[in-house]
């Protein structure tokens, strides 16, 4: 049986995750030093890959030069490959989870059928549409395009950070960037989160956003993790 | 810190009722209606940093009330926040009434619903349903009862409405019987936990603040329960790869939602209310300099005109000088003639002519009027708005748009300010915010008597001293933001609504800060001079007074006879400010009294003040702030000096 490009899709994926849950895991035993947690994702994703991952697949991907010779570890030429599905993937999520309002549960199988049929071109205009997120409604970060880089909007985002809306309108969180725990829970504190409606009442000094009933005062390094979406 | 019973001084019979709830939601005001007991009351969060407790009688039965600061989540960032925790946690009350903001349901439910995880019997107080009411909206407050399982009141406590009914409700309290829909995964946990700690709720903030929880549990229920605890939280979070923390908040608010939509209806309001467009006009740009100018006038012309010239010349000058003076002045010299005792009571330094008469007849009238207008300013809920025209700046320094509020409070009194630096963030932040209040923001009595000093100068220096000060002040809050290490935290910042001061809050307010300063301030203040009177009938003034020669006369270009001012200074800045006005009076030049001045205003606040900081900041870095101050503020003083020299102002 020949190993299929959707399987050699998956495959890649997952390496992209594992390397990306072993440097996840180095941060996490930051947080809890001494304490030498159990993996916290290993199970998991050692069963994903045993179930999926035969002998021809792995063959196959070392016959391409995506993985090293010995090990199961990518090469740059695998790396490129698996950057560009995973991008796909986590883009098709953002995309139904913010501008097509499906929840975090429903997202999970289309975006895996998604991944194998965006093109790159489509992607970047995906990315565009969405403001160029940085992450995936779970959290993981999306790799970077060039449509990130040149910042060139040819068409108008349909989620954007609240930086860049306008004074006045009424928006909705779609989602709030979270490389920050105490920022995130601090937002959520005052009930700006997903979903929430907001008006923007000012930028200048600083960003004021009215929510329910209340006025919050936000510096605009704040204001830039906030990601919107017209009503 | 834990908290128990028995810190605050209770058996462990008596049963407690903890008031819980969102920041500025009038907690403190409930507080004084059930409880007889006053507490400050102001519209912006973070009145309340510390607990306090009272007992209050309903149905007969007699119970602690204990007041906690205001907290949007029982996994606090903040270390004012993190009281409310060790309460529930700790304490473990009898009774919770959580106190909500009637128009901000969705926030109380949030809470609401990390609460009820302890299983304690609630009440929902649905409190400011006058405001709720003002901006149409309905809350359906039986419904919403029958869903929590608790009851559920309305109340405007600033209005006493509603209290009576709260206080019947009391004993009605009941454990909340709702679910959120957690995961399975998640619930499995918190299930777990209950067997460690009795019911969920510190299992709960553990996996919405592990870091945090972590050390806390560590610290009060053992390294055993620690790891157990940690052990579970791995086990859960292992199933997702975002954030336990985030999956729970999502679905507390997912729950709060639901619940907002079913029990609250808004009607749209037809237009803009005015109280909103003046908000916005005060924190615009173009605008809010404007308005800030000109509030920063009004508050000048009130404190600085009426109460430190007009008051202050009346009660000194025409009360004091020339009618009670004279009188008690030839009673002591009749009683006891001439001699040291009559010299320490009466003399030039005597405790009743300077330090009653000073008390009395200057700083009185000042501090009342710098109260009256500062509780004003307080209750409209302007001041937390310059934190957002003052973000940027402050960002400059290390700090962020937050700290103006410690600061803005310094004017009222440096020692509460150094109390409130705990609403900021980070503890480099905190050590900024403290240095600042020492160093340079002079509180309301030494502001008063500035304001008098600079009358008696020509104009320019009142502008001079401002330019001075608040230089200093950047320059040294830049520096230290390049030294310490550490990050500032985000600015977010609730801004409270604007509302329109009640008279007799601002009254009951001036009142209890004039009293404390009566009773707390006066007395110091008194035993200063009789020391001073002391020291200098017995020769110790004058041996100080040389070995300070070459710093005072010398380097500051000033008398031999303001030493007194800088020795009065090591107990309270306001009082050797009022030596200097004093002293102004008779033998200062004009650029004497500026640099006299300047100096005591860089000085350290008081006595108290000191000691607040080693309570808050630790006795080194108490130390460090101090050693830094008293020798940089006579280096500046000098240096004006100097330079006046030079230029051949002098």
């Amino acid at each position: 049986m020949r190993v299929s490009e959707k399987e050699m899709d998956e495959a890649l994926e997952i390496l992209w995750t594992l390397e990306e849950e072993d440097i996840g895991q180095e941060e996490f035993k930051d947080r809890f030093k001494g304490k030498g947690g159990t993996p916290r994702h290993k199970g998991r994703f050692r069963k994903r890959y045993r179930n999926q991952m035969e002998d021809k697949v792995i063959s196959e991907l070392r016959k391409k030069g995506y993985i090293q010779e010995n090990e199961l570890e990518l090469t740059n030429k695998g790396e490129e490959a698996a950057r560009n599905i995973v991008r796909r993937h986590r883009l098709a999520e953002r995309l139904m989870f913010d501008v097509l309002s499906m929840t975090e549960d429903e997202i999970e199988r289309p975006a895996c059928e998604w991944e194998h049929l965006l093109s790159e071109g489509v992607a970047d205009r995906i990315c565009t549409l969405l403001g160029h997120p940085d992450e995936c409604p779970h959290g993981m970060p999306i790799p970077k395009g060039n449509c990130c880089s040149t910042e060139k909007e040819s068409l108008a985002p349909a989620v954007k950070p609240l930086n860049k809306t306008k004074v006045g309108e009424k928006v909705e969180v779609a989602y709030v960037r979270t490389e920050q725990h105490d920022r995130l829970n601090k937002l959520l504190s005052y009930d700006i989160g997903p979903g929430s409606k907001i008006i923007l009442h000012q930028k200048n000094p600083a960003y004021i956003v009215k929510i329910n009933e209340s006025d919050i005062a936000l510096e605009e390094k704040v204001a830039k993790d906030i990601y919107v979406k017209p009503i | 810190m834990k908290y128990s019973k028995k810190q605050l001084g209770l058996k462990k019979s008596d049963e407690t009722l903890a008031l819980v709830g969102n920041p500025n939601v009038g907690k403190s005001v409930v507080f004084s209606t059930l409880t007889g007991k006053y507490r400050d009351v102001s519209n912006y969060p973070g009145t309340t940093v510390e607990i306090s407790h009272g007992k209050g009688k309903f149905r007969g039965k007699e119970r602690t009330i204990i007041d906690t600061p205001g907290t949007d989540s029982l996994a606090p960032l903040s270390e004012d926040q993190k009281v409310a925790r060790d309460i529930i946690s700790g304490i473990n009350p009898e009774k919770i009434i959580q106190v909500a903001d009637s128009k901000n349901l969705k926030r109380a439910i949030n809470l609401f619903l990390q609460l009820k995880e302890f299983e304690t019997p609630m009440i929902l107080d649905l409190n400011m349903i006058d405001e709720a009411e003002s901006r149409k909206i309905e809350i359906e407050t039986e419904a919403l009862s029958k869903k929590l399982g608790i009851p559920v009141v309305k109340t405007a406590a600033t209005e006493r409405r509603g209290i009576s009914n709260l206080k019947k409700t009391i004993e009605n309290a009941k454990k909340p019987q709702i679910d959120v829909e957690y995961p399975e995964k998640i619930e499995k946990a918190l299930n777990e936990f209950k067997e460690i700690f009795k019911n969920r709720g510190i299992g709960l903030l553990y996996l919405l603040e592990p870091n945090e929880m972590d050390s806390y549990i560590k610290n009060n229920f053992g390294e055993e329960k620690a790891q157990k605890t940690y052990e579970i939280y791995l086990k859960a979070q292992e199933n997702y790869s975002r954030d336990l923390a985030y999956i729970i908040n999502q679905k507390i608010r997912k729950k709060s939602s639901e619940l907002f939509d079913q029990y609250v209806n808004q009607q749209k309001l037809k237009n803009t209310p005015l109280r909103e467009k003046i908000s916005n006009l005060t924190m615009n740009p173009i605008t809010g300099i404007p308005i800030f100018l000109g509030v920063l006038y009004l508050v000048y012309w009130f404190v600085g005109y009426l109460g430190a010239q007009v008051l202050v010349d009346f009660l000194e000058v025409d009360i004091f000088g020339k009618i009670i003076n004279p009188y008690i002045r030839d009673l002591v010299i009749h009683s006891i003639g001439k001699g040291a005792i009559s010299e320490i009571l009466v003399g030039d330094f005597g405790v009743f002519t300077i330090g009653i008469t000073w008390s009395i007849a200057l700083i009185l009238p000042i501090i009342t009027t710098f109260f009256l207008a500062f509780s004003i300013l307080e209750d409209c809920g302007y001041i937390p708005r310059l934190t957002a025209v003052a973000d940027k700046l402050f960002r400059k320094i290390g700090l962020n748009g937050k700290a103006v509020l410690p600061m803005v409070l310094g004017f009222g009194c440096d020692t509460m300010a150094t109390v409130t630096t705990r609403t900021l963030d980070t503890k480099k932040e905190r050590i900024i915010a403290t240095l600042m209040l020492a160093l340079g923001i002079p509180c309301s009595a030494q502001l008063g008597v500035i304001f008098a000093i600079m009358a008696l100068l020509p104009p320019y220096f009142m502008y001079l001293w401002i330019v001075l000060i608040a230089s200093q002040l950047l320059l040294v809050a830049w520096l230290a933001s390049k030294i310490l290490p550490g990050e500032k935290g985000d600015f977010i910042m609730e801004l409270p609504p604007l509302r329109i001061p009640k008279l007799e809050n601002i009254i009951k307010k001036t009142y209890y800060r004039v009293k404390w300063f009566l009773s707390e301030v006066v007395p110091i203040f008194l035993l200063g001079t009789f020391l001073i009177g002391v020291a200098e009938v017995t020769g110790v003034l004058l041996k100080v007074r040389q070995l300070l020669r070459p710093i005072v006369s010398g380097w500051m270009g000033l008398p031999p006879e303001t030493t007194k001012i800088f020795i009065l200074g090591f107990i309270r800045r306001d009082f050797a400010a009022a030596g200097i006005l004093d002293l102004a009076q008779t033998q200062l030049l004009p650029i004497q009294t500026f640099i006299a001045t300047v100096a005591i205003t860089l000085f350290v606040p008081c006595v108290a003040n000191f000691i607040i900081i080693i309570k808050e900041r630790g006795v080194k870095t108490a130390l460090a702030i101090v050693g830094f101050i008293i020798p940089f503020a006579f280096f500046i003083a000098g240096l004006i000096n100097q330079i006046s020299r030079i230029l051949g102002v002098l």
